[in-house]
């Protein structure tokens, strides 16, 4: 049990700020939904949002100048409120959701104008989309429930004509009440609350918290004071169920909750029909067709499902792929497949002809790896090529994979090599596969002296049966001199020896 | 009369013939990101007019296409993309120039980053993993070795689009690489090893065996540029916003000990976000590297936890004036990040 309402102080910020955004988006959400202005808040939110971005324009930076970019996107957004006030017709000739629809479009567009001068850049939409609730710091929850406070405040002391203007805009005209200036002072206040939000939560988990609550509240009665009860307290409970979970499951926060407040409305909404139908049975019938029918669709969707390629044919498939990544991830892929070498050998070898560097050396690491001696030749091949890795890689393959003939080839290529280091690589894999007309070209290179000398002298020292130092060549030149006829390099010692 | 009607011919023959005189006209190269403009500029020398289609300061994996872009593509000669999935927007300009010569697969179509080694391949034969990053990770660039290897990409091209220029730009190449050896080592170095210098230190670092072949050598003393500079970072543990880094912490011995972000793109989920203040603290990570296009909250919220400094960083060229130059950006990624952590 307490388990079930466990969560870690790292998701208390957040959980703290969801519960500020249910009291006064709750609250709202019944005077949004009154005036039929669904979608204001996502039209104020992106003013706000371009308020922002002309800041960021016009010098300021996100993050260090975060007060002057707040100021921009309130004057935005008050001009916005300024907008829909007087926007509003009487007898609706012009919806108002209209204007609204047509100011989100537009402000949308213009967002996208100036981003696209500025170093904020396209995420920037994303961003005020998704929100931060996940980051969001103690000192911002506090911040924003105080400003909410205030709105809040001035709500309830002016609830009589907020309550007018929006339920009943002629009869409050009739009155006296002075409808375009209220209508500006509630558009502002909501622009207000809005501001703040979306900087937080992002546009669609606002959305929701605006219109869900209030929706659901609505099917279960028609007392203001009651539904405003209900929303508050399921809108609590399910910002605490949507933060477990998403916390639980590892899932994003803000699309959690909103779709846990969805399964809330789905309820209410079942509860709201069955209580309302005259025939208790046939509707619960209803509701239980209506779930399995929604479980066949689920299951349908499931069932048709892409169908899982098996793996060693989608590696055989990456290998014939135009994009040289998907080769390379081919050829890495295909060690876990050795146990079927005789099925991919072939192609692999071909990929020693690949025009992509990367490709051509992983193909010699996978064929040295799993010892394929028939690719020899065109390893051998590659001992030409123009790139130094993959020349290295070919040494390297030659060594695991080669006889005296590879050998020869190596010394010959290194007679031509002007790279010092790769010569001796050349010359040093040549020694170690037994041909021992790689000593006096490795003398030579300590002869020369050099930086190189010593990496020569590494190559050859332990596989002549002589003590020497670098300096004490001529010793090693006069033995192969003495015996270059009749030597044999013993594979378990590692070392020439004279025989006979 | 007549006279001066010869003279108008010759006049008008002369401006005709100007444009077919191909010495004068330089190739026209148009490239997706800001550092490949630059790399091919450096290259192409006078011969080449290079643009680049990106904003800099801009995340390169969102771009919108607007017409203007459109209309340098159709103009060009050649067209070089990043590849790796991160510039997929250049398929669009490409599709809406109308331009034959530079539609992939011709020769007037480069993906700069072939015969690079691409690293977190998808090597896990999963669907799972195989949408994320489909070509591995695409930042390549932040390690100069890759940006050598495009350099050689780009000459290459050059020089077979434009033959009668070969010589030229094998010659600017050469020079471009022997400048980039320099600022990678150090210019004693390279030039103590000879000819082939550059070649052999850049295999020795890419095996991971430069410092000791070099300590063997006693040639430690002469290292110089990046490298040197970077010896100081050598062991720090960072964490980054984005997986931009990797390639450049892998060079210069830099780890990245993990991403606020969890996949590219998608808010973390919350445990993650607790583990990585609970690492920072517990492995004692000084730095957190942000991109400048990401907005920072995620960073704040982090470095409010556990005194992590946040440092802005730039990944292509002319993002700032501080970084205008290849060479810049590399020298200004290391400084920040040794400062941040001093």
């Amino acid at each position: 049990m307490e388990q079930l309402f466990y969560l870690p102080s790292t998701m208390l910020w957040p959980l703290a700020a969801c519960l500020v955004l249910t009291g006064i988006h709750v609250y709202l959400g019944v005077h949004v939904i009154a005036r039929k202005v669904i979608f204001v808040d996502l039209a104020l939110a992106q003013i706000a949002a371009l308020g922002t971005v002309v800041g960021v324009l016009l010098g300021y930076e996100v993050g260090k100048d975060a007060n002057a970019l707040y100021l921009y996107s309130l004057a935005f957004t008050i001009f916005g409120a300024f907008i829909f006030s007087v926007t509003r017709m009487r007898g609706e000739k012009v919806p108002h959701e209209a204007i609204i629809g047509i100011v989100y479009a537009v402000t949308f567009a213009s967002t996208i104008l100036v981003l696209s001068k500025s170093a904020l850049g396209p995420q920037e939409l994303d961003h005020i989309i998704k929100g931060e609730l996940l980051w969001v710091q103690s000192h911002v929850v506090i911040k924003t429930a105080l400003i909410y406070a205030c709105v809040g405040l001035f709500h309830f002391i002016f609830r009589k004509k907020f309550m007018a203007i929006s339920f009943d805009p002629e009869g409050a005209e009739a009155s006296g009440i002075n409808v375009r200036l209220w209508d500006f002072l509630f558009y502002m206040s909501f622009g207000f609350v809005i501001t703040s939000s979306v900087a937080i939560a992002g546009v669609f988990l606002v959305f929701s918290y605006l219109v869900i609550p209030s929706v659901g509240a609505m099917l279960l009665s028609d007392r203001l004071s009651v539904r405003l009860t209900i929303g508050w307290i399921a809108g609590s409970i399910i910002s605490f169920a949507g933060v477990k979970i998403s916390y639980n499951t590892g899932l994003p926060t803000s699309p959690a909750i909103v779709v846990v407040l969805a399964a809330g409305l789905l309820v209410s909404g079942f509860y709201h029909y069955l209580k309302n139908s005259p025939a208790k049975l046939v509707a619960l019938r209803n509701v239980g067709l209506a779930v399995l029918v929604v479980g066949i669709f689920v299951a349908g969707v499931f069932f048709f499902r892409k169908p899982e390629e098996d793996p060693f044919e989608h590696t055989l498939h990456l290998l014939a792929s135009p994009l040289s990544t998907d080769r390379q991830a081919g050829l890495l892929n295909l060690e876990a497949f050795k146990d079927r070498k005789s099925d991919w050998i072939g192609p692999v070898i071909q990929e020693l002809k690949d025009q992509d560097v990367q490709v051509r050396k992983a193909a010699l690491q996978l064929i040295a790896k799993v010892r394929e001696r028939s690719a020899l030749p065109l390893i051998l091949d590659r001992l030409n090529d123009h790139s130094d890795e993959v020349r290295l890689a070919a040494i390297q393959a030659i060594r695991i994979l080669g006889d005296s003939a590879a050998a020869a080839r190596l010394i010959e290529n290194a007679a031509r090599e002007q790279d010092p280091e790769m010569k001796i690589n050349l010359l040093k894999a040549a020694l170690e596969l037994g041909n021992p007309n790689a000593i006096p070209s490795l003398i030579q290179v300590i002869k020369e002296g050099g930086v190189f000398a010593e990496d020569a002298y590494d190559a050859l020292r332990g596989h002549v049966p002589l003590e020497f130092t670098k300096e004490e060549y001529g010793k090693v030149e006069r033995w192969w001199r003495e015996h270059r006829e009749k030597l044999r390099w013993d594979e378990k010692t590692r070392i020439f020896s004279a025989q006979g | 009369m007549k006279k001066l009607l010869n003279i108008i011919a010759l006049v008008l023959a002369a401006l005709m013939a100007q444009p077919a005189s191909a010495q004068n006209k330089k190739l026209k190269v148009v490239t997706t990101l800001s550092y490949l403009q630059y790399v091919t500029q450096e290259v192409g020398g006078d011969k080449v007019d290079a643009v680049a289609l990106a904003n800099p300061k801009q995340d390169p994996h969102y771009v919108t296409p607007t017409p203007r872009m459109n209309q340098l593509a159709t103009d060009a000669d050649l067209f070089i993309e990043n590849g790796l999935s991160l510039d997929m927007w250049a398929k669009n300009v490409l599709e809406a120039s109308g331009n034959p010569s530079i539609q992939p697969g011709s020769p007037g179509h480069l993906v700069a980053t072939i015969n690079v080694p691409v690293k977190e391949l998808p090597t896990e034969v999963s669907r799972a993993w195989g949408d994320i990053h489909p070509q591995g990770n695409p930042h390549v660039w932040l390690d100069p070795f890759n940006v050598r290897i495009i350099a050689g990409n780009i000459a290459d091209r050059l020089k077979h689009i434009d033959p009668r220029n070969g010589d030229y730009y094998q010659k600017r190449f050469d020079d471009y690489k022997t400048t980039f050896d320099a600022a990678m080592f150090g210019e004693e170095l390279v030039k103590a090893l000879g000819k082939s210098g550059g070649d052999i230190l850049t295999r020795k670092a890419k095996n991971n065996e430069l410092s000791d072949w070099l300590k063997g050598k006693k040639l430690d003393g002469k290292l110089g540029g990046w490298m040197k500079k970077a010896e100081r970072l050598n062991g720090m543990k960072i964490m980054s916003y984005h997986k931009t880094y990797i390639y450049f912490a892998d060079r210069f011995g830099l780890q990245i000990a993990g991403e606020l972000e969890e996949k590219p793109g998608i808010p973390p989920p919350p445990k993650h976000r607790d583990a990585v203040v609970e690492q920072i603290k517990r492995e004692g990570i000084k730095v957190i590297l942000n991109d400048n296009f990401y907005s920072r909250e995620a960073a704040d919220y982090v470095a409010s936890r556990t005194g992590a400094k946040v440092v802005i960083t730039y990944v292509d060229v002319g993002a700032v004036e501080a970084v205008d130059t290849y060479e810049k950006l590399i020298t200004y990624l290391i400084e920040e990040i040794d400062q941040a952590s001093s």
